[in-house]
């Protein structure tokens, strides 16, 4: 029995994403909930490109906060972004739109997604949510920097092993995709909120949801 | 149809609540200004059912408001309008009541004439089989039999069901035989319970009107998203605050769950979750928002409804 | 003639057929109303829900059947409450509410055959000559209209007959009269003094406005309650103040007898049983040494069956609904009180003599109530029903459904602007069903379901 004693109290080991985590040795718990999340998304769901930013909190003046609506709110909000191997959202007026036009979403060049991570328990209000869609051009044209800088190639699907008549179905759908955005009439700005499971016997599962700016009416699928 | 009532259009206060009795009213409210309010009253041409409502609407109270702050319609005490019903002069009273009993006479009449319709309508299509069996029999050279006799008794009307029928019945059949006959007996008038008391009652004077209901915090998004062009009702039911529909209720499904946050209260992760899991297992957005500004930071109701965000979340299928 | 209303009507107005899909969940197209011809030989139906588009689109045809829909609603709408001559019931209000007469030794005509049974109290406690009569004392002071000649179906769940068999309404029976348009309700005369037949004529008839601005507010009556009444009254059901219709109401010795005397014996019965049962327990368990203060809690005994065991690791207390004391209305806090006695269209009734509701019903207005209610107002309010366990060969049989009734229950009607949900709330006694002791495993349906066939994908 006293034998046994030595092997019976041996922890098994960490799991990855929390080595990891002891790893980066983090000072917030928010960053702690990106790594999950990262992890996350790398490895359950082939996101590729995965890379992380923060919105930096505003935690030594809690007086301008009342007052100015559109400050960040006390705690940094961290930002992840990447590469999903399809499509997670199609607005349900541009699925039209590529129906009628023989428009295939292998055919489109990979769009970069944002995901905000957050977890049970943590604060969040509408403060944090506006703080996220008003930081997320920023983010959006460092991310698009970094592409560059690591691939600058990756971004021009080759025109040459397309038929012209698609190169030009596809050209036009860029032009709509613009004007749709500046229109918002394919959805405004959007980003996916990751909750991560982590309470009372949570179990570390991430639910995904989608999250627009605005009123952006429902997919009907 | 398209009646333009007279504004701004009185919303009866009564015992706390926000009431409508005037379909011209409820009608244009709702083709105008996308009010929809809800159907609390029995209808009495079928009253033993809940799928169909009728008169009164209730308002909720950011309906009345909304309505209100455009300078479309305005509140009524009406426990305090109804006093003039004491002191009602009698030659009023008696005007009134002629009033009532011309249309009383005028209902009558009415449904006579439809009775009267129906029957010929009957009785030609009664002949019309006959002579169709007529034609039938004649041609199969089976001319033994007369089938139209029973079908006659199923085809005559037996309006035992119905209450409504009954009432508008109980002369015709005791007077005339179902024959083609035109003659309508005398009618004498029907009693009417009005809608609404205006007449006899005059409109309030303006002085006389109540000041503008108060609302509940989720108002600025209530009125966001109705300034969109949504038709927001109650949503309780449905678990959420409001159902926004981006039609008329009567003919479209509703886009969106909302719920209204003010700017820094806490919302649980987890009402996300449920409220996302909520909305996209019944093919609807959840839609969260509340105005940048407190109640207490700013001069009225419509400048909080400017600094309002929305958000829609669904679910992302991963 | 009918051919193609028939497709449009597929239930009839019959209160016992459900339909599927609660209809009243939406906004109905008040176009298939009406196709209901209201002057046709069959009885009006329930149309069936109309197909609704996903979203506006600038089409004509969408405009057309939008306008259509709400032509046909206004058309519905203002569909006018007509009394003619031979079914016309008067009543008139009376805003003071009921006065009993002022000679009080009239002999009584006996009119309120029904009512005529004596309470008792008035015939021993009468030194005053000028008691109302017996039947009268059940008058309610909330009672403001009037029927002179009650005729008709409604009087039978409805109202209180007086001396002079008139019978008196209380504000939300008067008002769910009016509103179906079975009743012409009168303001009352000018010359006030004389009632006099003469008089009468200059009588106006009060509108649907003025019935809601009169009753609504009267006598504890709020919307949401009315809405609650007037919901269950479409659909047949008849309903009846209960004691806790009061919100500022004071222990009242009438009704606390009348709710204990109901229950008592059942509350002693499983009780006792219950209490038996753990003596027997504990003589048949004497080699026991466990311990839950300081040893292991299963104990070193010889255990024969898992039953033993299972039995020792229920150390935590559970809660017993049948050992629950009985409470007072009075005890509950308002909106979690009930307020409506209801029964079902198919219960026998005597209102003279009331028997045991078929549900209780208490009603919370979302406006005046945005939170839940705690676990103390919801065991008061459940305690304040009497027992109720479930019973009967099928209860005994299937667990869950034992489960699912629980021992007490109360009906909670939660009204949103208008929008009413019915939420049954049951005291389930958990720790009253040991799965250990069940031999076959877990019963009810589920257990059925490897026969079933399996599902289309």
């Amino acid at each position: 029995m006293m034998a046994n004693k030595q092997e019976a109290t041996k922890r098994p080991n960490a799991s990855a994403v929390t080595e990891h985590i002891t790893e980066k040795d983090y000072d917030s718990p928010h960053l702690a909930t990106s790594a999950q999340v990262q992890h996350n998304l790398g490895h359950q769901h082939l996101w590729t490109s995965i890379i992380g930013d923060i919105i930096l909190g505003q935690a030594e003046d809690t007086n301008s906060l009342s007052r100015d609506p559109h400050q960040p709110p006390r705690e940094p909000i961290p930002l992840l972004s990447g590469y999903p191997p399809h499509r997670v959202y199609t607005h349900p007026d541009e699925q039209l739109y590529m129906l009628e036009n023989g428009i295939r979403e292998d055919d489109l060049k990979p769009e970069r997604m944002f995901v905000v991570p957050t977890t049970q328990g943590q604060p969040w209000t509408l403060r944090h949510m506006a703080a996220v869609f008003d930081r997320l051009p920023e983010f959006k044209q460092k991310a698009e920097e970094h592409d560059q800088s690591v691939n600058p190639t990756s971004m021009q699907l080759g025109a040459e092993s397309l038929d012209p008549e698609k190169a030009e179905k596809l050209a036009l759908y860029y032009d709509k995709k613009e004007k749709a955005r500046l229109t918002k009439e394919w959805g405004a700005q959007r980003c996916l909120l990751a909750m991560v499971d982590k309470g009372m016997g949570g179990d570390g599962t991430v639910a995904y949801y989608v999250v627009h700016e605005g009123e952006v009416k429902p997919r009907q699928n | 149809m398209d009646f333009q009532p007279e504004l701004p259009i009185p919303i009866s206060y009564v015992s706390g609540r926000y009431l409508l009795f005037s379909i011209d009213a409820v009608t244009y409210l709702r083709r105008e200004h996308h009010i929809c309010g809800v159907l609390i009253g029995t209808l009495p041409q079928i009253p033993q059912q809940n799928v169909f409502l009728g008169l009164p609407l209730e308002l909720m109270p950011e309906e009345a408001r909304l309505l209100v702050d455009k300078g479309v319609a305005c509140i009524v005490d009406e426990a305090k309008a109804h006093d003039g019903m004491n002191t009602l002069l009698e030659e009023d009273r008696r005007r009134y009541l002629r009033d009532l009993e011309s249309q009383g006479l005028h209902v009558s009449r009415i449904q006579s004439d439809r009775k009267e319709r129906n029957r010929e309508q009957t009785l030609k299509k009664l002949e019309e089989k006959k002579a169709k069996a007529k034609a039938k029999a004649e041609a199969s050279a089976a001319a033994a039999q007369t089938p139209t006799v029973p079908e006659e008794g199923t085809s005559i009307p037996s309006p035992k069901n119905a209450a409504v029928v009954d009432l508008f019945n109980a002369e015709d059949r005791s007077s005339s035989p179902p024959t083609a006959s035109t003659s309508i007996p005398p009618q004498s008038a029907m009693a009417i319970t009005p809608a609404t008391s205006y007449p006899p009652l005059p409109t309030p004077p303006s002085s006389s009107h109540l000041s503008a209901p108060a609302v509940p915090p989720s108002y600025p998004l209530f009125a966001h998203l109705h300034s969109k062009g949504y038709f927001l009702s109650p949503g309780l039911r449905f678990g959420c605050q409001y159902m926004a529909y981006p039609g008329d209720p009567l003919r479209f499904h509703s886009h969106f769950l909302v719920v209204s946050y003010d700017w820094d209260q806490n919302i649980d992760i987890m009402d996300l979750v449920a409220g996302g899991r909520l909305g996209t297992g019944v093919k609807k957005g959840f839609l969260i928002g509340g105005s940048q500004k407190g109640i207490d930071e700013v001069d009225s109701e419509a400048d909080r409804v400017d600094t309002v965000r929305a958000f829609s979340l669904e679910w992302a299928g991963m | 003639m009918a051919d193609a209303d028939e497709d449009l009507i597929h239930a009839p107005a019959n209160a016992s057929a459900q339909p599927e899909v609660d209809l009243s969940d939406e906004t109905q197209d008040f176009r298939f109303l009406n196709h209901l011809n209201f002057f046709a030989d069959s009885s009006p139906g329930i149309p069936r829900r109309g197909e609704k588009d996903f979203e506006p689109n600038p089409t004509e045809l969408q405009a057309d059947v939008l306008s259509a829909s709400r032509g046909a609603m206004h058309n519905a709408l203002s569909y006018p409450r007509l009394h003619g001559a031979k079914t016309r019931v008067i009543a008139f209000y009376a805003p003071d509410g009921y006065v009993p007469p002022a000679q009080p030794g009239r002999a009584k005509p006996k009119a309120g055959g029904e009512d005529g049974k004596e309470d008792g109290k008035s015939s021993e406690s009468t030194p005053k000559p000028a008691r109302p009569l017996p039947n009268s004392a059940r008058i309610s002071p909330d009672a403001c209209v009037y029927v002179p000649s009650p005729k008709g179906q409604f009087f039978k769940t409805m109202g209180q007959a007086d001396s002079s068999s008139r019978v008196w309404l209380l504000p939300e029976e008067a008002l769910y009269l009016i509103e179906r348009g079975s009743l012409d309700i009168r303001w009352p005369s000018p010359s006030a003094s004389a009632a006099g037949p003469g008089e009468e004529d200059l009588s106006v008839p009060m509108s649907l406005q003025a019935a809601y601005t009169c009753f609504m507010g009267r006598g504890g009556l709020t919307l949401e309650r009315y809405s609650v009444y007037t919901g269950l009254k479409r659909l047949g059901y008849a309903l009846f103040r209960a004691p806790g219709w009061c919100d500022d109401m004071e222990q009242q010795d009438a009704a606390v007898s009348d709710a204990s005397e109901l229950t008592s014996p059942e509350l002693h019965g499983p009780g006792l049983a219950g209490m038996l049962g753990s003596l027997f327990n504990w003589i048949h368990d004497p080699r026991s040494t466990a311990s839950t203060a300081t040893g292991p809690i299963i104990g070193t005994g010889i255990h024969r069956h898992y039953m033993d065991v299972y039995r020792k690791l229920a150390i935590i207390p559970w809660y017993d609904p049948v050992t629950a004391p009985e409470r007072h209305p009075s005890d509950t806090t308002p909106p979690f009180r009930v307020v409506f006695h209801i029964y079902k269209p198919s219960t026998p009734l005597k209102k003279s003599a009331l028997p045991t509701p078929d549900f209780r019903i208490a009603v919370v207005s979302t406006r005046d109530q945005t939170t839940m209610p705690t676990m103390t107002e919801l065991g008061a309010l459940l305690e304040s029903t009497p027992l109720d366990p479930p019973r009967g060969e099928k209860m005994d049989r299937m667990m869950y459904m034992r489960l699912r009734h629980g021992y007490r229950n109360v009906v909670m009607a939660v009204v949103d602007q208008g929008v009413v949900s019915y939420l049954r709330i049951a005291d389930s006694a958990f720790g009253k069903e040991k799965l250990y002791e069940n031999k076959g495993g877990p019963q009810g349906p589920k257990r059925n379901r490897t026969n079933q066939k399996p599902r289309k994908r």
